[in-house]
């Protein structure tokens, strides 16, 4: 393949990202051909931004983090707990759910960021679900087993008109604006000198250190983002059930973020996004036919582990 | 909420209930640990291993009764382990430590689903064997045989793995291999039979600890999802790879669960999560945990 010059290369990129948005925003529409309803279409798109921030941490820097559902369930229930007791409305609500989200991620990196590899993945498990029996124990304030009901998704008003999120059509198009937002700042991170550094972590930790990086913090950054990511996903999808229930934390669903990333493609900007979309509609799809959808999707994992570990844009990729 | 008025026989109570959880914990912690050092990887199909001892009671005691299952069930399914490292996990060595790990989620995925395709949705509740039903009186306090047994059982058992690890030549290998791998490789010691061996062992020890288990906590799917959780607990607490650390952060998390369901029942899953980041603030290693390695 010709070397083609950056800039042309990052026109390439955007017209790439032009075509995904475009592809995405139209995705309500097409779903229903492929026996999908507004309410699947809105749940890929979250898992998008969730898997997007995981990827920065795996893809990018090479950490493996197997609680990062924490995070998300962190922020969803903050979201939900904060807007329920002081009728704040939605939006800082959300602020606030991302905001209590990323302080989560802040503490629990601080205190594990110095221990790699298996031992950070194994840390993170273990911190992830300390916060899982929490919202299942907790029941005065997150309502324990029975999950936390009644989180609001009204109305934002714009001033002109009012945003109506109600409905889950233009919710849809309330997710997609942070989608833009996700997919726009990740590839400005990768793109940044601060994800050159990240990706000579990934490539090799003493080099970079050596060089005269301060990979912790580095590292630590990287884990931030990834749990903010994580927390924005997180507000989303408490608003889009309008409920939330321990299991949005659990290690399992930290896992399946894990198959998303893997099964798109790690270590690209569009992998993670497409094994997003894959991953929940098949998910789906599976559990209208059978209870043991589990079973499949551990099944399909395990294949692309073997067989296609660099996911299906990294297959697209390398066949050009 | 919270209740300190606890008698001396709660108390003694208590400890021993520890200490049975405990021992169980450890046997199944020693085999995480000894493959996290020596393969480098979270063997997440631990937990349904387990699941699948406990199971191995629920058909095989109408036949059996419950003591063959004891040997059967871990002998089953260590030989099962070894061939999951033999066929899937084996190629996978050449690549990230990462990608083993995946693989090991994904079939716990699998299992776990296969074992509610099998035996269903809902628990089996099991009695201890009639030899050890009821309860012994200790002249101080009363305690339950079958959990006494547990707790003696597991220390003899113990006992064995320490004399393994410290006087066989392939305990010495594989403990040897946790310290550096590359050395023992460089002896010419074929490493990948090592490999098997030791998860056989680990497997093997999950499904006894199953067995075992089974006539207490009842018999349910997601019965190695929850148990392995504490398991990483124990290993973090103890230190990962090492004998000693599996032993000490085991009894130590068993009791503090045993306690905290007694102390303060609402947040009783919470707390030992507490003292596991307690234990890293103070020793960032865990309690054992041997300097260089996983670092």
């Amino acid at each position: 393949m010709k070397q083609l010059p950056i800039e042309k290369n990052r026109a390439m990129d955007f017209l790439k990202m032009a075509i995904l948005f475009a592809i995405v925003a139209a995705w309500p529409k097409i779903i229903p051909l492929v026996g999908g309803y507004t309410g699947l279409a809105i749940e890929m798109v979250i898992f998008a931004i969730f898997a997007l921030g995981f990827d920065l941490l795996l893809g990018y820097t090479g950490i493996l983090s197997f609680g990062q559902a924490a995070y998300f369930g962190l922020a969803g229930y903050s979201m939900g707990i904060i807007c329920i007791h002081f009728k704040l409305p939605i939006l800082l609500g959300m602020l606030m759910g991302i905001l209590v989200g990323t302080l989560g991620a802040v503490i629990v990196g601080l205190l594990i960021i110095r221990k790699t590899g298996i031992y950070f993945a194994m840390l993170t498990i273990a911190f992830g679900q300390m916060f899982f029996f929490i919202a299942s124990r907790w029941k005065t304030v997150t309502g324990g087993e029975d999950g936390l009901t009644g989180i609001p998704r009204d109305v934002i008003p714009l001033g002109l008109f009012n945003w109506n999120l109600k409905n889950d059509l233009s919710f849809f198009y309330f997710v997609f604006v942070f989608f833009i937002a996700a997919t726009l700042i990740k590839y400005w991170l990768i793109e940044s000198h601060f994800g050159q550094v990240l990706k000579t972590i990934r490539e090799n930790e003493k080099r970079a250190q050596v060089v005269g990086y301060n990979v912790r913090r580095y590292k630590l950054y990287s884990f931030i983002v990834s749990g903010i990511f994580a927390a924005v996903a997180g507000t989303l999808y408490a608003m889009f059930l309008r409920y939330m229930f321990p299991q949005t934390l659990d290690w399992v669903r930290s896992g399946n973020v894990v198959i998303m990333a893997l099964v798109g493609g790690l270590g690209t900007l569009f992998g993670p996004i497409l094994g997003a979309g894959v991953v929940t509609y098949l998910m789906n799809f599976i559990s209208y036919y059978t209870k043991y959808w589990q079973f499949f999707v551990g099944a399909i994992f395990i294949i692309f582990i073997l067989f296609l570990p660099r996911g299906i844009w990294g297959f697209v990729q390398r066949k050009r | 909420m919270i209740s300190l008025n606890l008698s001396f026989p709660t108390i003694m109570n208590q400890l021993l209930n520890g200490f049975a959880l405990g021992t169980l914990l450890v046997l199944m912690a020693i085999g995480l640990t000894i493959i996290l050092g020596l393969m480098r990887v979270i063997n997440f199909t631990h937990g349904v291993i387990y699941a699948l001892g406990a199971y191995s009671v629920v058909t095989l005691f109408n036949y059996t009764g419950f003591w063959p299952c004891l040997i059967i069930g871990p002998i089953v399914l260590g030989l099962f382990g070894m061939g999951l490292e033999a066929t899937l996990i084996r190629p996978l060595y050449k690549r990230d430590p990462l990608h083993t790990m995946l693989l090991t989620f994904g079939l716990a995925l699998m299992i776990e689903d296969l074992i509610r395709m099998i035996w269903g949705d809902a628990a089996y509740p099991m009695s201890a064997p009639d030899a050890l039903s009821g309860i012994i009186d200790l002249k101080l306090f009363i305690f339950s045989k079958y959990r006494l047994f547990i707790i003696l059982f597991s220390a003899g058992l113990l006992t064995a793995l320490w004399f393994f690890f410290q006087k066989t030549a392939m305990g010495k290998t594989i403990l040897a291999g946790t310290f550096d791998r590359e050395m023992v490789v460089a002896l010419g010691i074929p490493i990948n039979l090592l490999f098997t061996i030791t998860f056989g062992i680990g497997s093997a020890l999950a499904a006894l600890a199953g067995v075992l288990n089974a006539p207490i906590q009842g018999v349910y799917p997601p019965m190695g999802t929850t148990i392995i959780m504490s398991c990483f607990v124990v290993v973090i607490i103890g230190g990962m790879g090492s004998f000693w650390g599996a032993v000490i952060g085991g009894l130590l998390v068993g009791v503090v669960v045993s306690f905290s369901v007694e102390v303060f029942s609402a947040m009783s899953d919470v707390i030992v999560f507490i003292l596991m980041a307690v234990v890293l603030l103070v020793r960032p290693r865990g309690i054992a945990g041997i300097e260089g390695l996983l670092e």
